[in-house]
């Protein structure tokens, strides 16, 4: 099977400054990969060279074997939905309104409208905002709106999904609702590419970790390779000691005041 | 103003009743517009005149026949298509720009129109149609709409969006008045109605120039309307949607500039009604644009009609220009959303 999403060598550059030095990257069918880094290291850049947004100054990146710097805007909204970390500002839009444009790159294909329907329900079900389906998105909290957004490339039903700090706006039972659906997404055969700044949140639900700083990848593989205290303590110029998180299989990262004993 | 859960959406019922409460409105200022003016006109005169018109009755013709065949009626008329070409833009001008505040002729295609619109003129041999003026209005009018555009594309401020667009606006007007003065030509028409709008100068073959030219805005407009909804999603949304973004938008100003061309062409430049009849509707039949931009030409038609015969009438025989009264009814709308917009983002 070839790899749902693949990056080769992305380098990009904007007027003076290099955002992104030679960054590799491959994310298969079923997986949770996850970008983490500290702000500037070019987390953004890299999600909208893949979603197609932005063409790199060297290297390709290909959403199954597409080529996204090549591909018609038609063939790319059909191959991977794209969240954005802004909240709507102005869109008088009721949610069921919103969620059913994500529908838009398949009004062409033979579906039954019913079907088309049952889509957006469920994916406004998934994301738990199926009580607010009839109420404009300007009218909600911000958090709202991000599952609604959320909502919206679900029912876009693209092999690959690219979300930009998803969770951002959102309390923590929603945060932990929000990264179950993608899981089970990926249990479906979905790819996610997600940026991530809680690297908790990134350890606990993600397969597979790239951590990006300033433009370059420096380390990449599951949450237990990729954080160590050594690392994170140097790139994020803060201290951080990693634990075992005492119930779920994965390393748990903790702020501390001095780099203390390794755990 | 929000549904209960579980509850259909009431946009939908509101839908109906919407167009068919506005048809009927539109009809009875229709009627009213034949029947009001400084010549009495009543009922029975309006079915003699359809009856000779339609040619169905024998009798003799009386002078009501002709004020309201070749005054009244083309002026109506007039009135109906410049309302619907203006409240059509106004809708699609605020979907194209995610701000509600924007209107043809706050953000200058107005006044860019009636320039146009004045070249055309000079263009135009002595005698000859008035539609080579209402092309020159409509290629101005683009032009203007998809300049607004290019200076979208560099703010982030919308109220500096609106500023831009009235400054460009207030610029163009004072060309189009100097030349309008120093050209002095009874060939023009004055600068008040280029400025306040006015639709006493209508007549059956200013009304065959300006009606295509407005139904070919208005067509394309309905059919970008589905185009447009995506966009309130935000233009990088709606690209990742598969929108052709750039384009669906030009083709969307170039609709706007080319109806809001054809309306200043019959009408010259009439505020407010491509602002606030696109706003009151939004809250009334919802935001998507399939049913917005056609209800808003039918409610910017009767909007028109109706305050054309205030212009006629309330100091009659003095005709007040319709676009000041546009402007007395409009301007306190537009504040009022404005302190509304500003309670709501504080």
């Amino acid at each position: 099977m070839s790899p749902a999403v693949r990056a080769e060598e992305i380098t990009y550059r904007r007027g003076q400054s290099t955002l992104l030095d030679g960054v590799s990257l491959l994310a298969e069918p079923g997986e949770v990969l996850g970008i983490v880094g500290p702000n500037g290291s070019g987390k953004t850049t890299l999600l909208r060279i893949l979603a197609g947004d932005l063409v790199p100054t060297a290297g390709s990146a290909w959403v199954q074997d597409v080529d996204t710097a090549q591909a018609t805007l038609q063939d790319l909204a059909k191959l991977r939905a794209y969240l954005g970390p802004d909240g709507v500002s102005i869109n008088p839009f009721a949610v069921r309104d919103v969620v059913t444009m994500g529908r838009h790159p398949h009004r062409r294909a033979m579906i039954e409208a019913a079907d088309h329907d049952a889509i957006v329900e469920s994916a406004m079900e998934r994301t738990d905002v199926i009580h607010l389906a009839s109420r404009e998105m300007d009218s909600l909290s911000t958090g709202e709106q991000q599952r609604a957004g959320l909502a919206r490339v679900i029912a876009q039903e693209t092999p690959v999904l690219l979300l930009d700090e998803p969770t951002s706006a959102l309390d923590i039972g929603h945060q932990e609702t929000v990264m179950r659906v993608l899981g089970s997404l990926a249990g479906g055969g979905t790819a996610i590419v997600v940026v991530l700044h809680d690297l908790n949140l990134a350890a606990a639900h993600a397969n597979r970790l790239i951590l990006l700083d300033a433009g370059r990848a420096v380390a990449s593989g599951t949450p237990t390779e990729v954080l160590t205290g050594e690392r994170l303590s140097a790139i994020y110029r803060q201290p951080m000691q990693i634990m075992q998180h005492p119930h779920r299989d994965c390393p748990l990262v903790l702020t501390v005041d001095s780099t203390g004993p390794a755990a | 103003m929000t549904a209960s859960v579980d509850a259909v959406d009431p946009r939908s019922r509101r839908r109906g009743a919407a167009v068919t409460a506005l048809a009927a409105l539109l009809l009875v200022v229709v009627v009213l517009g034949l029947l009001s003016g400084a010549v009495a006109v009543s009922p029975t005169d309006l079915f003699h005149m359809l009856g000779q018109r339609l040619g169905i009755s024998d009798d003799a013709e009386r002078l009501t026949d002709s004020v309201l065949w070749a005054i009244r009626l083309p002026r109506v008329l007039a009135g109906a298509v410049v309302g619907a070409g203006l409240g059509a833009a106004g809708a699609a001008l605020q979907g194209t720009f995610r701000n509600h505040m924007a209107d043809p002729h706050l953000v200058g295609i107005s006044p860019a129109a009636g320039l146009g619109a004045v070249v055309g003129i000079a263009l135009t041999p002595i005698g000859g149609p008035p539609l080579i003026m209402m092309v020159g209005a409509a290629t101005a009018g683009a032009v203007a709409a998809l300049l607004m555009r290019r200076i979208a594309k560099r703010i982030v401020e919308s109220n500096q969006f609106i500023l831009i667009g009235l400054a460009l606006g207030l610029g163009m007007l004072a060309w189009l008045g100097a030349i309008v003065l120093a050209w002095d030509s009874p060939r023009v028409p004055t600068f008040t109605f280029w400025v306040f709008g006015g639709l006493a100068g209508s007549t059956w073959s200013t009304l065959g120039a300006g009606t295509p030219v407005v139904l070919v805005g208005l067509v394309t407009l309905v059919a970008s309307a589905r185009s447009l909804d995506l966009l309130a999603l935000g233009e990088t949304e709606a690209q990742h949607l598969g929108l052709d973004v750039d384009r669906v938008i030009a083709v969307v100003l170039v609709g706007v500039g080319v109806a809001v061309g054809g309306a200043v062409g019959l009408g010259g430049a009439i505020g407010f009604v491509g602002l606030i009849v696109p706003l009151l509707l939004r809250r009334w039949i919802g935001p998507g644009h399939r049913w917005l931009i056609p209800v808003s030409a039918l409610a910017g038609a009767a909007m028109v009609v109706a305050v054309d015969i205030l212009a006629r009438t309330i100091a009659s025989p003095v005709e007040i220009p319709v676009g000041l009264l546009t402007a007395i009814l409009g301007a306190p709308v537009f504040i009022w959303f404005l302190l509304r917009v500003g309670r709501v983002r504080s």
